[in-house]
């Protein structure tokens, strides 16, 4: 009795101490382990999400003391959430961007000044890789506010499906062809039923009309703002002819589908998959969206070649450049292990990662150059070639709200509310006044 | 202790009408009034004096905006601003076209509801459910329902051969508008049906029977009997139910999100968008206390009404 009581008086000893050894280590651990939440719109997407959240596991892997919470966001609801947040004192510690809203970012004092950071990895030698054309837009006064991850040039995507069912052997390469074909390709598939084929849709949706008409408006020749940004360009021929182009494919050839007013980019995917549509204005992410919708769809029939051009224009024409960029809250109580994930995710190997998982081009140029998947695909080397003749829209912070008075423009003059001359006017004051209110 | 003792015993002796409920009872009925108001006006003053006055000193450029400063160009803005007027109009035409929808919707819902029927708790029922449906779930529903292309209506009325082509509902102003106020109308009807029907069974039915006396057929009967005895209760649902569509938001953002064009911005939505969207918040937060301004007027007609009852 007494040695079990002797050993039983033990026991609960020695097991004080391995709990106290337990929770000391357990302890220490808890106090060096720092978490960092990553946002991205493109993790609340099935396809992007999977390398993202795969880079994301590595990262951890490779740095122990760092747990990343994912935060799945909305596009649309992108700004709302990190706006908010960010006002509140809170926001992920690093988050996604498009080039849209990246001035109201750095107007706000919402992201840090990433300049010592990259100073650190070599300054403009760990830079060069990356497009010019983007890093331009990304460096505000002398600083560097964020770190690119893919760029996106916008082709004209072609159902050669319905191409050759038409008649037609190739894209179109003028607009003349493009609103020919488009006027072609628009009928009933059945002789005297409902026409359910159509050539072209521009999706007037916030998310589908912000990135697809610029790119559009810019291989007319137009634009929206005057190079200094001072004015407004609505009224300049080149843009006029193009508002006007896609105000008669609408309401004069009728080769629009019903419903595009309030259609987003990803209607307008669901019925170019569903061999629906003939034309699409989009990045090479297309691709893997289409896989997506439709997981036997044939790539072979599809093409992706540059936007049309004007006869005499082509050597002016051009698209436009998007990118998406990685940004550091400056809320954000871990900078140093924020910038290690951003720096951790742009690198070649997580690009290529990602590349793979969704089709999403590379923002580093010697990616683009000797992956040979990028090499052997169609869709990325036609995207590659044309990347120098992309241009990022202009960044001011009014650029949203320009987008928005041509978008609401459009769409009145396309559903019947207002004649393409009205519509031009309104957009024309409203941008000019807007700009007006903003000049010193 | 002793002393204590006689003290308190000789207290009791000299004034035997204090008691243990001496000290409330020194206390008046109007401080013991605003006691019990106390909490209700603490939360009164975090949930909405905080945010008014924050919103208020946002639209003068005070605060949370990036460089603090008073300043009126808001407002001044917001007199020359075309997309304001037309929002303010469309604002006021919505509410107009949807609160009478709601308000014939209601009656002639109610009146039926009202009666004797077989399995009455059923239509009860069944005329209540489209009021717990979240109004954003109600836009998109009706977005399904009136898709041009994959939507039931389309596809019946093109199985029906009622239409060759496929329908826009949403793609023209006016078509647009009134796919709003009928889906709202729809979703919102019940709320002026219950106070209706509420009202209508505060009707005694002697005032029926002798209008029935006097001749009176059922068309008379409703003009002379149930609409004035209606007046107070329709006076009370017009104006909540006016207050409550000048903030409608959720629905016109998820069935046309303001379109097509600016067709169906109403104040809210311009509110939303400059906000969130552009980032202007001084000048969201004026546009948001103008509405507020205009819905407190839309208010009085009610606050009045209820004042008199209580007095």
């Amino acid at each position: 009795m007494e040695r079990k009581f002797a050993r039983g008086g033990k026991t609960p000893w020695l097991l004080a101490v391995a709990v106290w050894i337990a929770a000391f280590g357990l302890g220490s651990a808890a106090r060096a382990q720092v978490t960092i939440v990553y946002g991205d719109w493109q993790l609340a997407e099935t396809v992007s999400s999977k390398p993202l959240l795969a880079n994301i596991k590595k990262f951890m892997e490779e740095n122990p003391g760092i747990t990343v919470t994912p935060q799945p966001v909305a596009q649309g609801s992108r700004d709302v959430l990190y706006g908010t947040g960010i006002r509140a004192g809170k926001g992920p510690d690093v988050f996604v961007l498009d080039q849209q809203p990246v001035t109201q970012y750095v107007d706000q004092n919402w992201i840090v000044d990433l300049s010592p950071y990259i100073a650190n990895e070599g300054g403009a030698k760990y830079l060069s890789d990356f497009y010019p054309a983007v890093m331009r837009t990304l460096a505000v006064g002398g600083k560097v506010y964020g770190i690119p991850n893919t760029v996106s040039i916008f082709l004209l995507f072609s159902n050669m499906t319905m191409l050759h069912a038409a008649g037609i052997a190739d894209p179109p390469k003028t607009w003349g062809e493009f609103r020919a074909d488009a006027i072609r390709l628009t009928k009933a598939s059945t002789p005297g039923g409902v026409i359910d084929q159509w050539g072209y849709a521009l999706p007037l949706q916030l998310t589908g009309f912000n990135s697809r008409f610029p790119p559009f408006l810019f291989s007319w020749g137009g634009n929206l703002v005057s190079p200094d940004f001072k004015h407004s360009a609505m009224n300049s021929p080149q843009t006029r002819a193009a508002f006007e182009f896609q105000v008669d494919l609408a309401t004069k050839d009728k080769v629009e589908p019903p419903g595009t007013v309030s259609m987003d980019f990803d209607q307008t995917r669901q019925l170019f998959a569903q061999n629906k549509l003939a034309f699409l204005f989009e990045p090479t992410s297309l691709v893997p969206n289409l896989q997506g919708i439709k997981p036997d769809i044939d790539l072979k029939q599809i093409r992706a070649t540059a936007l049309p051009f004007n006869p005499g224009e082509e050597a002016q024409s051009h698209t436009t450049l998007g990118y998406r960029a990685w940004f550091i809250n400056a809320n954000s109580a871990h900078k140093d292990e924020a910038w290690k994930l951003i720096k951790f995710m742009a690198d070649a190997d997580q690009v290529t990662t990602y590349y793979l998982g969704t089709a999403g081009l590379p923002a580093r140029i010697s990616v683009n150059f000797t992956l040979p998947q990028i090499l052997n695909d169609p869709f990325a080397t036609e995207s590659v070639a044309e990347i120098p003749r992309g241009e990022v829209a202009p960044q001011i912070r009014q650029w949203p709200q320009i987008l928005n008075f041509v978008r609401l423009n459009a769409s009145a003059a396309i559903s019947g509310s207002k004649t393409a001359d009205q519509a031009i006017a309104d957009a024309n004051a409203a941008i000019e006044s807007l700009l007006q209110q903003a000049a010193p | 202790m002793e002393a204590a003792d006689t003290r308190g015993r000789g207290a009791m002796s000299t004034r035997p009408a204090r008691s243990a409920r001496q000290p409330t009872q020194l206390m008046s009925e109007s401080t013991k009034g605003m006691l019990f108001v106390l909490p209700a006006l603490a939360l009164l003053v975090v949930v909405l004096g905080f945010p008014l006055i924050g919103a208020m000193l946002q639209s003068v450029n005070l605060m949370w905006v990036d460089h603090p400063h008073f300043s009126l160009v808001p407002y001044r803005t917001l007199a020359r601003d075309p997309a304001f007027g037309h929002a303010l109009l469309i604002t006021f035409y919505y509410v107009v076209c949807s609160v009478a929808f709601h308000l014939v919707t209601g009656i002639c819902v109610a009146l039926p509801l009202n009666r004797d029927l077989p399995f009455k708790w059923v239509f009860r029922v069944a005329a209540l459910l489209p009021w717990t449906m979240p109004d954003a779930v109600a836009g998109m529903v009706w977005r399904f329902m009136l898709d041009p292309l994959s939507g039931f209506i389309n596809s019946l009325l093109l199985a029906l051969h009622v239409i060759v082509q496929p329908i826009d509902w949403l793609g023209t102003p006016h078509s647009a508008f009134a796919s709003v106020v009928i889906s709202e109308g729809w979703r919102a009807y019940p709320f002026v049906m219950l106070l209706l029907l509420a009202g209508l069974q505060a009707i005694p039915r002697t005032q029926y029977e002798a209008a029935e006396i006097d001749g009176a057929n059922r068309w008379q009967c409703f003009i002379h009997v149930t609409l004035p005895n209606l007046r107070t209760i329709l006076v009370i649902a017009l104006v909540l139910d006016t207050i409550s569509q000048c903030r409608v938001f959720g629905l016109i953002y998820t069935l046309t999100n303001g379109g097509p064009g600016d067709a169906t911005t109403v104040l809210p939505i311009l509110t939303y968008q400059e906000n969130f969207q552009f980032f202007n918040t001084a000048y969201a937060a004026a546009m948001a206390l103008t509405l507020a301004a205009i819905t407190f007027i839309v208010s009085l007609p009610y606050l009045r009404l209820t004042m008199r009852q209580r007095a």
